[in-house]
């Protein structure tokens, strides 16, 4: 017998409660942009249109910038910490009532499947939601002084990648402490932030506290430029971090980077093999997110290079590469065409300098941006993909023969954001840890993520940002200064 | 080498003697052709193999508790929450529509019906065999007509065994005697081997030995080798006599829940492998934790990896504490993500169950196909 395969258990498309049309979220409504300018969002696993969104002009900006300051003065920042408590509970309540919705539009706009969508992300959300709102009142003990006050008006430019939890760590942190933000989704996935700006407006959040404005990627450093905001985030590639940056110079407001880029799994020859191959794929493949720095590396002890290689292929054979609305599947498209053609492109380019490249089998969709699952053997430090793979998922594998040749490998690579060791030698893992230069270090396992934990800013030789732990003292300042 | 398959075909039982009532057991089970998988040629032919086969594996000159010891330490770790995480994805894949009525049907032809009580007597061992051979009785106006296959075999105490054999004459339903001073384990070794004579000689196909886990959590797993090895050897020995149409097959019970890590579970199947093991079991279901996702993970590896070791297939069973459809078709999910569809079938993994059946049962006649009789009784119209 054979199960003939299995049956897809496919969320329905209603479930997302689409609609054709999407404003932008400034001042507590909805309204379309000042120049009356919309996109189309397409979806990753059709490239079909999914919706138009209303984007915001410069004016826009200015309206909900204002806005947000008036809220800080006047209503949202008057308000005692328990009464923020009170509003960021009943947002984790309505999140919750709505995280199937927000799943399944999350799914169709990003191509992330639903399995890490449903399973994931969304209790992330409504984790970190709760998890905020319990500092809202405590904010003497954040370690900013016995009275602390909000930095201000915050500009937030989420990850695009799992745009929904991205999205709520931004935000919850920045309400609990006082602050009103406006947020900037990215053009490419703004329904999710403006089904969460919906849900903002329900709970009875303020007019002004959260403004959603799905925005051009131009837009940001005129928004960094801005007297009125006090406070940037900022996720992006080095490129746009660095541009961040300049344009931020000199002004007032603080800037917080996140650089996104590619994690680095070390692997040891006494890994427990069958959970190592898992996590590794898993973190890959599977599930990107929501660190900004997913797994695209894989340094693996010499000793053992063959056989994780063998096992490897296979695990990564039996992938299943179907609709992101579809509970069994693992691997969906790639979020927009101009991340398939970079990917193309890497795999190229990884050819050509020397690389030996893995790909699994198998027929693809015709339309949309899919991509089949690459490893790349015989990789050295100097290749592209080994520097370069970042946000792509493509793993590269390298080898090392001693633990010292290990730490220096990681720590040699320009971005070191995430770091996952694998070793079932309790003082090894502490001995690399304690050399590795990595944001957040895993020990035999992937993206396990808790709510208190604080996405850190990644560590990056190239660009001279101070690193830090985003946490809520990251939104708070000592009163007098 | 093709697994054995319930096949939906115009023919009956093949090679099967004809007793009473094997006309009607005939109709129920028309259209299921069990083919008969091929010789596993790679099966050690009998104890002195197994010894040498172990002693090459090893590659020591000696045999004892060290070496083993090296030789068990040498498997890779297991790293418990990812584990855990494994057997919880795996069975969380869908098996819905057409997939869950094959799967449900599989999982009929795998379930060892099981009844271990102090108190069982010869007419509820008898009622337990009727149940195995015609799980869905012809009569029963809640059945749907749905034809259903036989249970793999039934697991009694071995003082049931020869009311087994009469209750079971004439059917394909295997018995399988649980032996070697179940469930403890503890008692001197020849009593354990009386145990399995005792079984083997009125009939048993199957015997479930449990293992010494005094012996094996003490270091002493030459004992633990040597103990397996002797069972087997008496298991060869019934093989040998009489009529008896093919081998005793052997299951080693680890008792999972006693051994105190995953890796020592690992451990455990890799030793009772090396000693001639036909069948790796989980637990005697006499105590709690019985059979998990995550053990039966360990052991479809260890299956796995043994067969890419030594190309012989061993058959994996979870025994304890399965009591949902829901449940078994996530074991059988897991069973296909680790070992491939190879695997799916009774030759090589079977559930340890009693109340499993009825919930499958119950299960099928929801989805089935067929008309859905009502529920007051309607006359056969044939």
């Amino acid at each position: 017998m054979t199960f003939l395969g299995y049956e897809p258990d496919v969320e329905s498309r209603t479930a997302a409660m689409l609609r054709e049309e999407y404003g932008i979220f400034i001042d507590g409504r909805f309204v379309s942009g000042s120049q009356d300018r919309s996109v189309t969002v397409l979806e990753p696993s059709t490239s079909d249109p999914l919706a138009r969104v209303s984007v915001a002009s410069a004016e826009d900006v200015e309206r909900a910038i204002s806005s947000a300051d008036q809220a800080r003065r006047t209503s949202w920042g008057r308000l005692a910490g328990k009464e923020r408590t009170k509003y960021l509970l009943r947002l984790s309540d309505l999140l919750q009532n709505r995280s199937r919705e927000l799943s399944a539009l999350q799914a169709m706009e990003s191509g992330r499947p639903i399995k890490m969508s449903r399973g994931t992300d969304l209790p992330l959300a409504v984790a970190s939601l709760f998890h905020h709102a319990g500092w809202a009142d405590k904010l003497e003990w954040a370690g900013a002084g016995t009275d602390p006050r909000p930095v201000g008006v915050v500009a937030q430019f989420p990850s695009h990648e799992h745009p929904v939890p991205s999205l709520v760590r931004a935000v919850a942190p920045a309400l609990a402490a006082g602050n009103s933000v406006v947020l900037f989704p990215g053009e490419t996935v703004p329904l999710s932030a403006l089904v969460f700006a919906e849900i903002c407006h329900e709970s009875g959040l303020p007019p002004g506290t959260v403004n959603v404005l799905p925005a051009p990627p131009e837009l940001a450093t005129e928004v960094a430029q801005h007297p009125g905001v006090d406070k940037i985030t900022f996720t992006g590639d080095l490129r746009r971090c660095r541009m961040m940056a300049e344009s931020v110079a000199g002004r007032r407001a603080v800037l917080d980077l996140e650089v996104t880029g590619g994690g680095t799994a070390v692997l040891f020859d006494d890994a427990p093999v069958d959970q190592a191959i898992e996590g590794i794929v898993r973190g890959v493949f599977l599930d990107r997110g929501p660190t900004t720095c997913p797994l695209s590396r894989l340094l693996v002890q010499e000793t053992a290079s063959r056989e994780t290689i063998e096992r490897l292929r296979e695990r990564i054979g039996r992938l299943r590469i179907d609709d992101p609305l579809d509970m069994n599947t693992d691997v969906g498209p790639l979020r927009t065409r101009s991340l398939l053609d970079k990917y193309t492109e890497l795999v190229r380019s990884g050819e050509a300098e020397g690389a030996v490249r893995w790909t699994a089998s198998g027929a693809l969709p015709g339309r949309g941006y899919w991509y089949s699952p690459t490893l790349f053997t015989e990789v050295a430090p100097v290749h592209r993909i080994a520097r370069q793979a970042g946000s792509l998922p493509i793993l590269s594998i390298s080898t090392f023969r001693t633990p010292q040749e290990a730490v220096d490998e990681v720590n040699r690579s320009s971005h070191r954001g995430t770091a996952v060791i694998w070793t079932s030698k309790g003082s090894k893992a502490l001995w690399m840890s304690n050399r590795i230069q990595a944001d957040t270090i895993w020990v035999n396992s992937t993206n396990i993520i808790d709510p208190a934990m604080c996405p850190g800013t990644s560590v990056s030789t190239d660009l001279d940002v101070p690193a830090s732990l985003r946490s809520i003292l990251d939104y708070l300042r000592e009163t007098g200064r | 080498m093709s697994g054995s398959l319930p096949i939906r075909r115009k023919s009956s039982l093949v090679g099967v003697a004809d007793p009473t009532d094997h006309g009607r057991e005939r109709s129920w089970c028309r259209g299921y052709t069990h083919v008969v998988v091929a010789t596993n040629d790679l099966r050690p032919a009998d104890s002195s193999t197994v010894l040498e086969r172990a002693r090459g594996l090893l590659g020591s000159s000696v045999f004892d508790d060290s070496a083993l010891r090296r030789w068990l330490r040498a498997l890779p770790s297991v790293d418990e929450v990812g584990a855990d995480a494994q057997a919880r994805a795996a069975t969380a894949l869908s098996v819905r529509g057409r997939s869950e009525e094959l799967a449900l049907e599989l999982a009929i032809s795998m379930v060892d019906l099981t009844t271990l009580e102090g108190c069982d007597t010869p007419s509820a061992v008898r009622s337990l065999c009727a149940k195995a051979r015609f799980p869905g009785h012809p009569d029963d106006p809640d059945s749907n007509e749905v034809p259903c296959p036989p249970v793999a075999a039934v697991c009694v105490y071995h003082d049931m065994v020869p009311t087994a054999v009469r209750a079971l004459a004439g059917s394909q339903v295997k018995i399988a005697s649980v032996s070697a001073a179940f469930p403890s384990g503890r008692a001197a070794l020849h009593v354990k081997l009386a145990d399995v004579e005792c079984a083997v000689n009125a009939g048993a196909d199957e015997i479930d030995m449990v293992i010494d886990r005094g012996a094996l959590l003490s270091g002493r797993y030459a004992q633990v080798f040597e103990e397996i090895l002797a069972v087997r050897a008496v298991c060869d020995r019934g093989a040998a006599d009489g009529e008896r149409k093919g081998a005793v097959h052997l299951k080693v019970i680890l008792e999972t829940g006693e051994l105190g890590s995953y890796d020592d579970i690992r451990r455990a199947a890799w030793l009772s492998m090396l000693a001639g093991a036909d069948f790796v079991k989980t637990s005697t279901g006499k105590i709690s934790p019985a059979a998990t996702p995550s053990s039966t993970l360990l052991l479809c590896q260890a299956v796995r990896d043994w067969h890419a070791l030594t190309g012989q297939v061993i058959g994996v069973k979870p025994a304890g504490g399965i009591r949902t459809a829901k449940q078994a078709i996530g074991y059988l999910v897991l069973v296909r993500e680790i070992l491939g569809d190879a695997w799916l079938t009774p030759d090589r993994f079977r559930f340890g169950a009693s109340g499993l059946l009825d919930d499958i049962l119950l299960r099928r006649k929801r989805i089935g196909p067929g008309p859905h009789i009502p529920e007051r009784h309607v006359p056969s119209t044939t």
